[in-house]
């Protein structure tokens, strides 16, 4: 399943952004997130220029490899390829993604891979949750769409955790550790104004860090952000999970954390899960043991600003001691 | 002899069992159990309540007035109709979950 190691890694930074355009076009790269390699081909410019952008510090392998997946977003033909362009995705499983406009660029790659690792990843579990790591301490974040996970988890990303996924959480089921899947983080709506400012205040040229801000997606305005060097350089670093919160965002709140049982917190991680059925007995094993070692609790928040500081007021009162 | 409640009748004569085959994975937490059955991929919650009842399946087949006995001696007095009823109910909910099923 994993691309063979001997293979040549090159970051691609290493390359130009004329060379890694040509090879987007061509053949491809053979990027490296996490557990998977993928093959990314990209037909339109605009799509390639946002890729080069978020994703130029990864690593490529520059021979061909065994790899997992492949995404190749292409226009049906010539004249939807230049003319009120379409973009197609095509994922090597089936045709049934609904063109977007390729104006909405990196929308449709990042859609394809979300299909595949949520639709065909069964060696690990799989939470929808924000996660995040340090010194020891993992943090599983579970949660609906909208509740502030992606954001929560790219602030304290950008406050020196390391990110393992804004709502892709992965399980080694053998060894029960996090396996980091730092993709570019997804930020909808007002959550893009609130990251762009948080990045201001602690990294140059923040701008950089940011897509484009793709508006009319079936989710509204998105935009993709970066993750912090440290978060890619450290994309095999795995933890094992240890502390599990329940985010709530409510503009009109006060900051709080409120005590949950364990049996909600197991029930609201199942639920979390997109393939606990399919993995079965293991899967109950493994988030049973998750809960049994965990600290659980909800966090209720106004501001990103007021939920990092309660994540670190968590930790900092009920698990440091334990990795001292 | 059929037993009922408002929503169901219940034969107190038949005799029930957990699966053999059933292999039931438990977690237990202060405020609930928790199974899982790989037979369905179902994951249940039972309160202590009913985690003493399917315990007492998980020591042999029963009909619902051998349950009931074997309840009494473990509360130590007279059953009232109260109990009997959420007895039934939760009997009626285990054969629900597939967790019994009938000899």
């Amino acid at each position: 399943m994993k691309a063979i190691s001997t293979f040549h890694q090159i970051d691609l930074a290493a390359f130009s952004d004329q060379e890694l355009d040509r090879k987007l076009s061509g053949e491809g790269v053979q990027l490296e997130i996490g557990p998977f390699t993928v093959n990314v081909q990209l037909a339109f410019k605009n799509i390639r220029d946002d890729f080069i952008r978020i994703y130029r510090e990864y690593s490529f392998y520059d021979e061909p490899v065994i790899h997992d997946n492949y995404v190749h977003i292409y226009g049906r033909n010539f004249y939807r390829q230049h003319i009120k362009p379409q973009a197609f995705v095509d994922v090597g499983m089936n045709e049934d993604f609904i063109p977007l406009p390729a104006s909405m660029g990196m929308v449709s790659l990042e859609m394809g891979l979300n299909w595949q690792v949520a639709s065909a990843c069964k060696q690990y579990l799989m939470f929808h949750a924000g996660v995040v790591a340090k010194d020891g301490v993992g943090i599983i974040m579970p949660a609906a769409s909208g509740s502030g996970k992606s954001t929560l988890a790219a602030g304290l990303s950008y406050r020196g955790w390391q990110l393992h996924s804004d709502e892709f959480g992965l399980l080694d089921l053998d060894t029960e550790e996090l396996v980091p899947y730092p993709r570019a983080v997804s930020l909808k709506n007002e959550s893009i104004s609130v990251m762009k400012k948080w990045v201001s205040e602690s990294h140059d040229n923040h701008l950089d860090y940011f897509t484009d801000e793709y508006e009319g997606t079936p989710k509204g305005t998105i935009c993709y952000m970066r993750p912090t060097i440290e978060s890619i350089e450290a994309m095999h670093v795995r933890t094992t999970p240890n502390v599990v919160i329940l985010p709530i965002f409510d503009p009109t709140s006060k900051p709080e954390i409120r005590p949950v049982t364990k049996t909600m917190a197991f029930f609201r991680t199942v639920m979390s899960s997109a393939n606990y059925g399919d993995i079965g007995a293991d899967a109950f094993r493994a988030i049973s043991n998750l809960i049994d070692r965990s600290h659980v609790c909800e966090i209720v928040y106004p501001t990103l600003k007021d939920a990092v500081n309660l994540v670190e007021q968590i930790v900092s009162e009920n698990v440091g001691d334990k990795n001292e | 002899m059929a037993e009922n409640t408002q929503d169901f009748i219940f034969d107190s004569t038949a005799v029930y069992r957990i699966p053999s085959a059933a292999g039931f994975i438990w977690s237990e937490w202060d405020d609930a159990n928790i199974v899982y059955d790989p037979r369905s991929g179902h994951t249940q919650v039972l309160n202590d309540f009913a985690r003493e009842l399917l315990a007492l399946y998980e020591d042999g087949p029963k009909n619902l007035n051998s349950l009931y006995f074997e309840f009494e001696k473990i509360l130590e007095k007279k059953l009232d109709q109260t109990t009997k009823n959420q007895i039934l109910e939760t009997v009626n909910g285990f054969d629900a979950m597939g967790l019994i099923e009938p000899v």
